[in-house]
């Protein structure tokens, strides 16, 4: 009985570290959205769903909301961003209230649901740059243990037997 | 009864090693849990009604400044493991500061260095980051604890066998001649 329980505790255990990939609800998400799409069609963008990710480039806190500033790449089957890919441009999470910038911290990756809410000019150097905004129903924060590649590799292997 | 020896042997070393273990100098406040202590987010939200409260908290240090004769620590609060070391995630509980009558060296107590406290709550402090004014709460503290700094597991590849010996598997059969 005693080791019934310790195995059921172990293996809660193991499916809780697998549990890494959040749900999110894509039922209403325009794939085909990009920072740059939204860029080029501002209007036409404007109050639809992105699910977008990338690597967070700057926090800021302003007086009642936070802004992140990403660097989008494209997402993948799990919805993380892919780093290795071509960049998507910039965007803007707008978040009402306050998140604590030193764990929304610079290098971190994260992935964004939300609705185009407009865009904001800013620069990038001396190169003025528009950023879409987005305002987000739910936000998740990549570990920083999880790379964008898969641990786990599978080999096939022939033996010989003397 | 030689088994017997042995296992006692084995026992006492053990007994030992444990007690070695375990005697670090980290304050009995500190590893104890504090029953009754709030939340830094409670404390924030209700800072008359906890004043004077004890706490124990801990956190990731952001920076330490020295006053004339005493320090101040600002600090990223995390719940506290079992031990009463802060247990560092992205769910962070807020930010407060930590008033210690003593100096403080900030070259040690220095950003992103893990520390507990415990002590009583002074009042709140409102201080911007970056545009948001943020209300943090502040003790005056009466035990502390700076944790180890962690050094990063490192993972070495080591090449395969052969690669430091071509003949490792007929080793102890291969004779090896000595030219002269």
């Amino acid at each position: 009985m005693m080791f019934r329980n310790l195995y059921i505790s172990l293996l809660c255990t193991l499916l809780l570290g697998c549990a890494g990939a959040p749900e999110f609800d894509t039922s209403g998400v325009d794939r085909a959205l990009t920072p740059q799409s939204v860029i080029a069609e501002p209007d036409l963008s404007r109050g639809k769903v992105a699910l977008w990710g990338g690597t967070i480039l700057e926090t800021r806190n302003l007086k009642d909301t936070t802004q992140i500033e990403v660097l989008a790449y494209p997402l993948d089957i799990s919805n993380r961003p892919m780093l290795d890919s071509k960049p998507l441009g910039r965007f803007i999470v707008r978040h009402p209230g306050y998140l604590e910038p030193t764990t929304y911290a610079q290098g971190r990756n994260l992935t964004v649901l939300g609705v185009v809410s407009g865009s904001q000019s800013g620069s990038v150097g001396e190169t003025s740059y528009t950023y879409p905004l987005i305002s987000d129903s739910q936000l998740h924060l990549w570990s920083q243990h999880e790379g964008s590649r898969t641990s786990v590799h599978f080999g096939l292997g022939v033996g010989i037997g003397l | 009864m030689k088994l017997t020896r042995a296992v006692v042997h084995s026992g006492a070393v053990a007994l030992m090693l444990s007690i070695t273990a375990c005697s670090t100098n980290i304050p009995i406040e500190i590893s104890q849990p504090l029953e009754g202590s709030p939340g830094v987010g409670e404390v924030r939200n209700h800072a008359d009604a906890f004043r004077s409260t004890r706490v124990r908290w801990g956190g990731v240090i952001l920076g330490t400044e020295n006053g004339q004769d005493t320090s101040r620590v600002t600090v990223v609060a995390f719940p506290l493991d079992g031990d009463g070391e802060p247990r560092v995630s992205d769910q962070s509980t807020g930010r407060f500061i930590a008033v210690v009558d003593e100096f403080l060296e900030p070259l040690v107590y220095s950003r992103d260095r893990e520390i507990t406290f415990t002590g009583r709550v002074l009042n709140t402090e409102t201080q911007d980051v970056g545009e948001f004014a943020y209300e943090y709460p502040v003790i005056q503290v009466e035990q502390y604890y700076l944790w180890p700094e962690k050094v990063e597991p490192v993972y070495v590849d080591y090449p395969p066998y052969w690669w430091y010996d071509p003949w490792y598997p007929y080793y102890p059969y291969f004779p090896h001649h000595h030219r002269h």
